[in-house]
C-alpha cells in the first residue's frame, strides 16, 4: 500500500487536477445567475390553488376547504424561514410559485412585494372599501408603495403582563410611565432580588422597548430609504432606563424563552413582562413554558415614555397573508385569504388576537370565558390594537441579526446597552444598505 | 518503445474507465455548478447585463466579510491542531495493542460520528446549558450557571471546535487505523528487535509511514473549517449568540437567501473555493503526498 504507488508525472498531475476539484466541490455551495419571468396570467376560477401555511394556521385553510367543497385547492405546510428562498427559485424556474402563502414575518411582505421578487398580487381592488376600513391601521405594514399588497391576520400589540396576587402581595402599582417601571425595578431589586419585571436577552428588547420609544432603527423613509440612527434621543433613553434594571437583576439578560427564565416563571418569580398579546396563551399558560396556574395573570396598559402624546407599543410578530401575481385564478387566491383574515368562522377559534377589528371583538367572547387569566385581558388588548409605534414599519432586511450580534450580545454578557448602541448602527445601516437601502441618520 | 507506449496506451484506458462514472458524477454535481458559480460571482444584481467585479468589491468591503473571516480563522487554528493530534494519538493507541478492547474502543470513538451534524449541535446544546444539561453540576462548579455564561462570543469557536471534533474524530479513527493495520508486520518486529519500545515505534516508524494520510487529513479538514456552517447557525438560532453571520459560509447563505443576492452568495463560495484549493496544492506539491519512494 505505501511502497507501490505507481505515480507517473501525468498521474501526478492528474491528481491534483483531482484534488483541486474535490475542494472546489467541497467549497462551494450555492450558484448565482438569472432573472425573474412572468407570464400574463389568465383567471381561471377552476384552477387549482396551491396554499402555504405554517401548522398553526392550517386548521383554518382546512376549515375553509370544508366549507367550500367545490373550490379546488392544495394545502402545504412550509417552514416559513424557507419562504424567500423559494420564491426566488420559482422565479427563476418561471413556475411552481404557491397562490395564497401565510408568513409569521410581517417583513415578508415588503421583500416580497420589491422588484427583486415580484411575487404579491395588489390587493387595492380586490378588497372591498369596507372590507379594508375593518382592518383600522393594522395593514400598514402591508401597505407597500401606497397599495395594500397583503392583509394582516393577527396582531402583536404590547402589553405588560402582569402577576395580580403577586402585585398586590408586595403592595406595589402598576408603572404607568417608563420611569416608574425603572423605579419599581430598582424596588424590586431592594425589596424581593430573584423577581423579575422583563427579559431582554433576546429581540424582544427592540420589540418591547425600543419600538415603543420610536427608536429610529426601521424608520422607512420611501421604498429605497430608511432612517437609522441609534444616537436619537429616543434609543438612548432606552438604554438609560433598562441597563440599571439589567445590572441590578431586575430584568433579566436571558430570553423570554429561555429555560432559567421559564424556571423563575414556574416558582413565580415573573412579577411583570412587557410582552406581545400572545404571550398569555404561549409564553405564561403552557406546562412546557412558564405553566402559571390560573386567576394570576392579567394584562396592563404598557407603559408611556414621557413626552409622548400616547403609550404606544411595538410589535413582536403578526402574520399576513399575501396572493400571488401569478395565480391563474386571481379571485378564488382573494377569497381564501380574505376568508382567513376576516371571517369569524375562522378568527373566533384563532390562537392570536385577529388583526380585522370586527373579528376581534367576536374573538373576545374566548378570553373572556377564560379561566386562565385573572381578569379578562382583552379590553387592555383592544386598547393597544392601535397604537402600535407608526415610527417603525417593516423593512426588506430583518432586525433580528444584527440586534442579536450587537445589543442583545451586550445585554447577555453583562454589558450595557448603551455600550452596544454604536456598533449596532453600524452593523443594521450596512445590512440596510447591502439590501438596497440609503441610510439617513 | 512503441510497445511501452501502446501498454501505457491501455493502462490508462483503462484507468479513465474505471475513474469514468465518478468524473461524470464529478463533472454534474462538482465541476459544472462550480463554473456556474464563478460565472455569478462575476454577475451582479446591480449590473445584470454585463460581467464585473462588483460582486466582490461589495462582498470585500461587506462590514460582516471581515469578522467572518477572523471567526472561521478563530475556530480553524482551534479545531485542526486537536482534530489532526487527537486522531493521530487515538489511532496510535488503539494500534498499539490490537485485540478486543481495541475494536470496542474503536466503535465507542465512532459511535459520536454517527450522530450527524445538526442532531449533534442539539445534542451539544442540551449537554452545555447548565439549565438541562445531565452534567449541570460540573457545569455549576465550573462557575457556569445559565446558557448566557457558556454561549459567550468568546466561547464559541472552542465550542464549535468541540462538537466538530467530537463528532469528527470517529471517522478519521477509523482511516487512520486502516493506514496503521497497513504497516507491514516485519517492519514492527525489526524495530521492536533493534530496541524501539511503544513509543519510539509510534513517532519514528508509524507515523512516518502513515503521513500520507495525515496530509489528506489536513487538505480536507481545512476544506471544512472553511466551509464551518451547522454549528453557528444552530446555536445561534438556539441561543441566539453569534450571529447568523459569524462563519463565512452562513454569510454566503445570509446573501442568498434573506438578501436574495446570488452573485454576491457565489463570490463567498468562490472566494473559499480558492483559498482551500490553494492550501491543497500547496500540500500536494511541497510535501511528498503524491510521490513514491523512488522520486522521493
Amino acid at each position: 500500500m505505501f511502497e507501490n504507488q505507481p505515480t507517473t508525472g501525468r498521474a501526478r498531475k492528474g491528481a491534483s487536477i483531482a484534488a483541486l476539484l474535490a475542494t472546489a466541490v467541497l467549497a462551494l455551495s450555492a450558484c448565482s445567475g438569472g432573472g425573474a419571468s412572468q407570464a400574463a396570467p389568465s383567471d381561471d376560477p377552476n384552477a387549482t390553488l396551491l396554499v402555504w401555511t405554517d401548522s398553526t394556521r392550517q386548521a383554518g385553510f382546512e376549515a375553509f376547504q370544508k366549507a367550500n367543497p367545490n373550490v379546488k385547492m392544495k394545502i402545504e405546510t412550509v417552514d416559513g424561514s424557507a419562504l424567500l428562498t423559494k420564491i426566488q427559485l420559482f422565479n427563476r424556474t418561471g413556475s411552481g410559485w404557491p397562490d395564497v402563502v401565510f408568513s409569521q414575518n410581517p417583513d415578508d411582505a415588503t421583500s416580497l412585494s420589491s422588484s427583486q421578487y415580484n411575487y404579491m398580487a395588489s390587493l387595492d381592488s380586490l378588497v372591498s372599501q369596507d372590507v379594508q376600513k375593518g382592518f383600522g391601521n393594522a395593514n400598514q405594514g402591508c401597505t407597500q408603495g401606497g397599495k395594500l399588497m397583503c392583509l394582516k391576520n393577527d396582531l402583536a400589540q404590547d402589553v405588560l403582563w402582569y402577576n395580580k396576587p403577586l402585585m398586590e402581595k408586595f403592595g406595589y402599582k402598576l408603572p404607568t410611565t417608563w420611569d416608574e417601571y425603572q423605579a419599581l425595578g430598582k424596588k424590586v431589586a431592594a425589596e424581593h432580588p430573584g423577581y423579575i419585571i422583563g427579559a431582554a436577552g433576546d429581540t424582544n428588547v427592540y420589540y418591547d422597548y425600543f419600538w415603543s420609544s420610536g427608536c429610529p432603527l426601521q424608520t422607512v423613509v420611501s421604498d429605497t430609504e430608511v432612517k437609522i440612527n441609534t444616537k436619537d434621543p429616543k434609543c438612548t433613553r432606552v438604554a438609560d432606563m433598562l441597563d440599571p434594571l439589567l445590572a441590578n437583576g431586575s430584568v433579566a439578560k436571558a430570553s423570554p424563552f429561555d429555560p432559567s427564565v421559564a424556571a423563575l416563571g414556574k416558582d413565580q418569580k415573573v412579577l411583570m413582562m412587557p410582552g406581545a398579546s400572545w404571550f398569555g396563551d404561549f409564553v405564561f399558560k403552557p406546562a412546557a413554558s412558564f405553566g402559571s396556574p390560573e386567576g394570576v395573570i392579567a394584562a396592563a396598559p404598557i407603559p408611556a415614555w414621557s413626552g409622548e402624546p400616547t403609550n404606544y407599543s411595538g410589535a413582536q410578530g403578526g402574520g399576513i397573508y399575501m396572493v400571488s401575481s401569478h395565480s391563474k385564478n386571481t379571485a378564488g387566491a382573494v377569497k381564501i385569504a380574505l376568508w382567513m383574515a376576516t371571517s369569524n368562522d375562522y378568527q373566533t377559534t384563532a390562537p392570536t388576537y385577529p388583526a380585522y377589528g370586527p373579528a376581534a371583538t367576536a374573538w373576545a367572547a374566548r378570553l373572556a370565558s377564560d379561566k386562565f387569566y385573572a381578569e379578562n385581558p382583552f379590553p387592555v388588548l383592544q386598547a393597544a390594537a392601535g397604537k402600535i409605534n407608526p415610527a417603525e414599519s417593516p423593512t426588506r432586511y430583518g432586525m433580528a441579526p444584527a440586534l442579536s450580534a450587537t445589543v442583545t450580545a451586550a445585554i447577555k454578557s453583562g454589558k450595557t446597552i448603551a455600550s452596544s448602541l454604536e456598533d449596532l448602527q453600524t452593523q443594521l445601516a450596512g445590512v440596510a444598505q447591502t439590501t438596497g437601502y440609503a441610510v439617513t441618520q | 518503445m512503441s510497445q511501452t507506449r501502446r501498454t501505457t496506451t491501455r493502462s490508462s484506458a483503462i484507468a479513465w474507465a474505471f475513474t469514468a462514472p465518478y468524473a461524470l458524477l464529478l463533472l454534474a454535481v462538482g465541476v459544472v455548478p462550480a463554473l456556474y458559480a464563478i460565472y455569478g460571482s462575476f454577475n451582479s444584481l446591480k449590473n445584470p447585463t454585463s460581467l464585473s467585479f462588483d460582486n466582490y468589491a461589495a462582498v470585500v468591503h461587506d462590514f460582516r466579510f471581515l469578522p467572518a473571516i477572523g471567526n472561521v480563522a478563530l475556530f480553524t487554528v482551534i479545531w485542526i491542531p486537536v482534530m489532526v493530534f487527537g486522531t493521530i494519538l487515538l489511532a496510535l493507541l488503539l494500534h498499539e495493542k490490537v485485540g478486543r478492547f481495541s475494536s470496542a474502543m474503536r466503535l465507542v470513538f465512532f459511535l459520536p460520528g454517527a450522530v450527524t451534524g445538526s442532531a449533534a449541535v442539539l445534542l451539544w446544546y442540551f449537554m452545555l446549558d447548565p439549565q438541562v444539561s445531565p452534567f449541570a453540576p460540573s457545569l455549576h462548579a465550573l462557575g457556569l450557571h445559565t446558557s448566557n455564561d457558556v454561549f459567550t462570543s468568546s466561547n464559541l469557536a472552542p465550542i464549535f471546535a468541540l462538537v466538530a471534533f467530537i463528532t469528527g474524530v470517529g471517522q478519521w479513527i477509523v482511516i487512520m487505523f486502516g493506514a496503521l493495520q497497513g504497516i507491514p508486520q516485519e517492519l514492527l518486529e525489526s524495530a521492536r528487535i533493534d530496541g524501539a519500545g511503544p513509543f519510539r515505534t509510534a513517532l519514528l516508524i508509524k507515523l512516518p509511514l502513515i503521513r500520507k494520510y495525515v496530509v489528506y487529513m489536513l487538505i480536507l479538514a481545512f476544506a471544512a473549517a472553511l466551509q464551518i456552517f451547522a454549528e453557528p447557525s444552530l446555536f445561534y438560532s438556539i441561543t441566539k449568540s453569534g450571529s447568523s453571520w459569524w462563519s463565512l459560509n452562513q454569510l454566503g447563505y445570509t446573501f442568498a437567501f434573506a438578501q436574495g443576492d446570488f452573485g454576491q452568495a457565489a463570490t463567498v463560495s468562490v472566494v473559499l473555493m480558492v483559498v482551500s484549493a490553494a492550501a491543497a496544492l500547496f500540500l500536494v506539491f511541497k510535501t511528498d503526498f503524491f510521490k513514491n519512494e523512488e522520486e522521493s
